[in-house]
């Protein structure tokens, strides 16, 4: 010890420091082939897995040791939502305004089917029959509590934003309920929008920076007509390019299952559905939503396994199939979100259906990691429910994990065992 | 001096044990904050141990008033669904807190029949 000089222990004790930053700072980065820009194959990686485990591993860990309740209420579900960061490393995301974690209490007479998790806070369902009147009613709640928060600026405009977002969600409720889709293995049932109330009364989609009201507005779909008379004009133009995005869609969706059926299992997990943001520009160009564009709701599919749909596999949606896919994504040059004018600064890209296909393979595989991932994990009193990765397109069509800064990328769901319950 | 040489070899050794469990110790958080995302490599034994105390803290403090209601008329309560929020404070090390405000929802139906979300 007497010869071994300060200088040199201090110099190992600064290589191991910088060291041992540098090595936390490269642990758990997303590869390069997850992202949307690559082409490559998402193949498995072991810092992403190890990194995916701990994740998994301490949640589930932590959850054992928690009160969960007794007598008529019980603690049944908790829901933590992973993030990339800019710099592509996955972890946990919290954040200001944001529940970082979702609990979920039942009352002991509930099934496990009573999820609640996917409610925003304020939620609105609408249905083909509903008036003017009633969605006013919506709309005047909305401001009641905008008001009372005492940060609207412009009452005005808000209202008049407000209107204009139901009005064009009812619209595209009813035009999807009225949508001739061959629902061969798929089926949509269902079309949601998250809008964010900002403190200058404008309305935007999903979750804005400053946002202080966030809320939900639901459509059933149901497939039928009535009370859709008043929008014939409108439905004239735009059901047609609905029509054969949807069609393409579940054709996509088919083909991939039938080349790469054992993508869309795990053991334990299985592919239960899917979604798009759906994206608008103009009166009758649809496409599905990039992550940088304005979309006017997601659009959920869900598996639709009657024997007798599944028999029609070669369907007119194949038959009538055309090469490319609609993108739409945010036009170059200066944005507005205001709820009218954010359609005029979107563009329409065709990208090449294979790409797009290649992309959903990709997301495919990529579900599936993070279910064998999940399908690991070791609890006394919990298990993984369901997980939820979310994925960006490129204009291109190719798709990779979410990476968008402080966007969810994967959505981790527990519940609790029957015999804890 | 030999106290100052015994100081500086024991921080090599804190440092290598370190170095070498990072990987195995650390969970990474992203938080949030003013349009842009921070992160934070957090001890395992750190996050448990809060995430725990804070969730049977706000648990604790549900469930009496869920015990304690009652139900009149044919409307009843049957989820709640509560948000919470987490900030991660920087410091000499990365802690979690509990952030100011968290998020209640209520759920009712009729009686008799059950939830469908």
């Amino acid at each position: 010890m007497k010869h071994l000089p300060n200088r040199i222990i201090i110099f190992l004790l600064l290589t191991l420091t910088v060291s041992s930053c540098r090595h936390r700072a490269e642990n758990s980065v997303v590869p390069p082939e997850w992202k949307s820009e690559s082409l490559g194959e998402p193949e498995s990686n072991i810092k992403l897995e190890k990194s995916t485990d701990r994740m998994f591993d301490v949640n589930a860990k932590t959850l054992d040791q928690m009160n969960s309740g007794s007598g008529k209420w019980q603690l049944s579900g908790m829901i933590f939502e992973l993030a990339v960061s800019a710099e592509g490393v996955l972890g946990l995301l919290m954040g200001e305004g944001e529940a970082a974690v979702k609990t979920i209490w039942l009352r002991n007479d509930q099934s496990s089917e009573s999820f609640v998790h996917k409610i925003k806070p304020i939620s609105f369902s609408f249905q083909s029959k509903d008036s003017p009147q009633s969605i006013e009613k919506h709309s005047d709640l909305l401001m009641e509590m905008a008001t009372a928060s005492g940060k609207v600026r412009d009452p005005q405009l808000l209202k008049s934003n407000l209107m204009f977002k139901f009005n064009q969600f009812v619209e595209m409720g009813k035009l999807l309920n009225l949508s001739e889709l061959e629902q061969a293995g798929w089926k949509i049932s269902e079309f949601r929008q998250v809008l964010s109330i900002t403190a200058e009364g404008d309305v935007t989609p999903g979750v804005a920076l400053g946002g202080f009201i966030e809320f939900e507005m639901r459509w059933n779909i149901e497939n039928e007509s009535e009370g859709t008379q008043n929008f014939a004009g409108i439905f004239s133009r735009r059901k047609p390019a609905l029509d054969a995005l949807l069609n393409g869609l579940v054709s996509d969706l088919r083909a991939i299952e039938d080349e790469a059926p054992a993508e869309y299992e795990e053991k334990g997990f299985e592919l239960e559905g899917f979604y798009i943001e759906l994206g608008v520009k103009g009166e009758s160009d649809f496409g599905i939503a990039s992550a940088s564009a304005s979309a006017v709701g997601k659009l959920v599919f869900k598996r639709n396994d009657e024997e007798d749909l599944v028999k029609n596999k070669k369907s007119l949606a194949e038959r009538s199939l055309v090469s490319s896919v609609n993108i739409v994504s945010e036009a170059p040059g200066p944005v507005s979100f205001t709820a009218q004018s954010s359609s005029n600064f979107q563009q329409v890209s065709r990208a090449n259906r294979n790409v797009f296909r290649r992309g959903l393979h990709r997301a495919l595989k990529m579900g599936r990691f993070f279910a064998r991932r999940a399908s690991k994990v070791e609890s006394k009193k919990w298990y993984i429910k369901e997980i939820e990765p979310e994925f960006e397109i490129a204009v291109n069509g190719n798709v990779g994990l979410s990476t968008l800064e402080g966007s969810t990328a994967l959505a981790l769901e527990f519940e609790r065992k029957d015999e804890e319950k | 001096m030999h106290f100052l040489k015994f100081v500086l070899v024991a921080l090599l050794g804190v440092s290598f044990y370190s170095h070498a469990n990072a990987e195995l110790d650390d969970v990474v958080v992203l938080e949030k904050k003013s349009g842009h995302t921070n992160e934070f490599n957090i001890s395992r034994s750190h996050y448990s141990q809060k995430i725990e105390k804070i969730m049977n803290s706000v648990n604790e403090s549900v469930l009496p008033a869920l015990e304690m209601r009652e139900d009149p008329g044919s409307w009843k309560l049957k989820a709640v669904l509560v948000g919470i929020g987490l900030n991660v404070e920087a410091g000499l090390g990365p802690i979690i807190s509990v952030a100011a405000k968290s998020r209640f929802q209520l759920i009712y139906t009729k009686n008799g029949t059950p939830y469908t979300p």
